[in-house]
């Protein structure tokens, strides 16, 4: 390990870092060290059939949690889909598409009222929840490997308060209210995540190397700047539009125009689609970089690698979402210890819960007190707070 | 006498010495030797109050959150300056204005409105605020008359169900409505208001702040509300 200073300290992370390495089984650590040791010398036939044998059961393990976990998102969007203002029923549904598809028309003429909000309010919105709670979660997986750190998530790094930085700004200066508005804020958000990532990386990286430490620290200090500055934006704002920020910054899964829900789709699933890449090396990454190292695998590379793309997900989730915190910390968290460590399977498990998490998350803000809305973020840090304390004492008790 | 830096009403209050609005500078307020401190009852903090009434500083807190507030309100403060008969013509003239205006609008349907304090996330008027009492006064039914909190956030499903006639945007001295505004609501072509038309802007100041000046908020937002009656009358 690193002289990054986890070590001398025991603290939470470090507990959670010990539970981390005992609960990781054996076959895991063999299986991880494979392509090192084929590199090196080649292993006895025996060991090889041996974690031959594991790698199959364990793909199929997978194959079974991430089908099932699949299965259980799509029936619960088909759910949500039925609550909101008014309830619309499975079969209610089914006519109105029959309905649509036969006039080939999805206006009101067509599918009425309840049409409309069936397909042009829930379903889009249903929908984003579902990418951006994937999101959150998939980077949140990311981020907590890349720092050996539970208490990693997107949030914690400042790339999302230097987004709503920008957005602050942006209404601020009166780009919000401006004809470019509904691109225009999206993209300034996104420039001040990119803006407070190039920072903490700056920050953080001594003589050409990421320590994580100091990165952490400086997405703290970064974090407390960005607030200070936007609570003092919404000082200079005028009134009308302090509490408009303030509702956004709260979160959001309505989505203004629905080409932003394809260029957020893009962008995400091209981010997911790098991280997706990287699984093998974050496997290696959580057991040490000296272990990593070892291992044949390009640390500061790899590093630098995830943690832009996660930034750059970030950066597009926020422009559109606002701040919706907990589920990038919590999920990853439940289903680290639901089913193991290994960021394979961690990775995209992770994905489908985050999506359901916050899937559940924005119904219950919709519904709750419906006709009003309750903002997501408040529901995802009132569910989702109480439940990583609870995993915390669980976690303690199990230690001891 | 000070007032805080958005007071604008009479001309006369932008040239006063200013002390500050929901942070006010306890030095420069207690600078000035005020007799009488009048504060809104939403922007007066505790610890505030505290420290004013340490200082031996008089306060009076305002709560208006209806018309009959602020015309009695203003009889208030002649009590306090023994100036009753002013404060009586004011608070007449403010009751005549409002019972005009009513019964211009009273014999039209009352037409559905929303009331867009902010577009993106959707923040509106509800039950409780003064804004929705007045859109009754003016000939209008609040779509979001079932919200359960003043300013909610309105959910986009209770809007195309409501399906308002007319979309009210507040907004600022010589201010269009915003174009970011209205392109959020051309994503819903199919609401009444946006096939009629009927995209309106209304003063803010007049409306946000209940005060003397509210016959006139009133009026404008009749006229917002219901054009038709208000034909052949020039814009007061």
């Amino acid at each position: 390990m690193q002289t990054d200073g986890m070590m001398q300290r025991p603290s939470i992370h470090q507990n959670m870092q010990n539970m981390q390495n005992m609960t990781q089984d054996m076959a895991e650590q063999e299986q991880d060290s494979r392509p090192h040791s084929e590199r090196a010398n080649r292993p006895a036939p025996r060991i090889m059939d041996r974690s031959r044998r594991i790698a199959r059961s364990r793909s199929t393990k997978a194959f079974r949690v991430l089908g099932s976990l699949a299965a259980g998102l799509i029936l619960l969007m088909i759910l949500c889909l039925q609550l909101g203002t008014e309830y619309i029923g499975l079969q209610r549904m089914v006519d109105l598409i029959l309905r649509a598809l036969r006039q080939g028309d999805w206006g009101r003429e067509s599918i009425g009222t309840t049409g409309m909000i069936l397909f042009h309010v829930r379903l889009p919105r249903i929908l984003l929840s579902v990418i951006v709670g994937a999101s959150l979660a998939s980077v949140g997986v990311v981020l907590q490997a890349l720092l050996r750190n539970p208490l990693a998530d997107p949030y914690v790094v400042g790339v999302s308060s230097g987004a709503s930085l920008g957005a602050a700004l942006a209404i601020l200066f009166g780009i919000g209210t401006s004809f470019l508005a509904l691109t225009a804020l999206p993209l300034c958000a996104f420039a001040g995540g990119l803006l407070s990532l190039v920072l903490v990386y700056r920050l953080g990286a001594t003589q050409g190397r990421l320590s994580i430490h100091s990165l952490l620290l400086a997405g703290v200090i970064l974090n407390a700047i960005f607030s200070a500055l936007i609570m003092f934006s919404t000082l200079l704002m005028d009134p009308n539009r302090s509490f408009g920020l303030m509702a956004w910054l709260m979160g959001t899964l309505t989505l203004q125009v629905s080409p932003g829900l394809t260029v957020l789709l893009v962008y995400i699933l091209v981010g997911l689609a790098l991280l997706l890449t990287q699984l093998r090396s974050l496997n290696l990454m959580t057991l040490g970089e000296e272990s990593a190292r070892a291992c044949g695998v390009d640390t500061e590379r790899v590093k630098k690698r995830l943690f832009v793309t996660a930034a750059l997900v970030t950066g597009a989730v926020v422009s559109v979402s606002g701040m919706i915190g907990f589920v990038g910390m919590v999920v990853p968290h439940a289903v680290r210890l639901l089913f193991g460590a290994d960021h394979r399977l961690l990775f995209p498990a992770s994905a489908l819960v985050g999506g359901m998490a916050l899937l559940l998350a924005d119904t219950a803000a919709r519904t709750l007190l419906a006709p009003t809305e309750i903002p997501v973020g408040i529901v995802t840090a009132l569910a989702g707070g109480p439940l990583f304390l609870y995993l915390l004492l669980w976690r303690k008790d199990r230690l001891a | 006498m000070a007032v805080t830096p958005f007071c604008d009403y009479p001309p006369q209050a932008a040239t006063k010495p200013k002390v500050g609005y929901t942070n006010p500078s306890i030095e420069a307020l207690v600078g000035h030797d005020p007799d009488l401190v009048l504060a809104p009852r939403e922007f007066m903090r505790a610890d505030l109050l505290g420290t004013l009434e340490q200082l031996r500083v008089p306060v009076l807190v305002f709560s208006a959150g209806s018309v009959a507030d602020i015309t009695a309100h203003a009889q208030t403060l002649g009590r306090i300056f023994h100036r009753e008969s002013q404060a009586d013509i004011v608070a007449t003239a403010i009751r005549r204005q409002i019972a005009a205006i009513q019964s211009k609008v009273r014999a039209i349907p009352p037409r559905r409105v929303l009331y867009v304090l902010n577009s993106h996330p959707l923040i509106t008027v509800g039950p409780g605020s003064f804004i929705h009492e007045l859109i009754g006064l003016a000939g209008g039914s609040n779509v979001a008359a079932d919200a359960a909190m003043p300013y909610p956030r309105l959910s986009m499903e209770a809007v195309l169900k409501g399906d308002p006639e007319v979309l009210l945007f507040p907004v600022g001295k010589a201010e269009g409505i915003p174009p970011g505004e209205q392109q959020v609501w051309r994503q819903w072509p199919d609401l009444s208001a946006l096939r009629q038309g009927r995209l309106r802007s209304i003063p803010s100041d007049l409306l946000n702040r209940p005060g003397p000046r509210i016959g006139e908020g009133l009026e404008a937002l009749a006229r917002a509300i219901h054009p038709e009656a208000f034909a052949g009358e020039p814009r007061p």
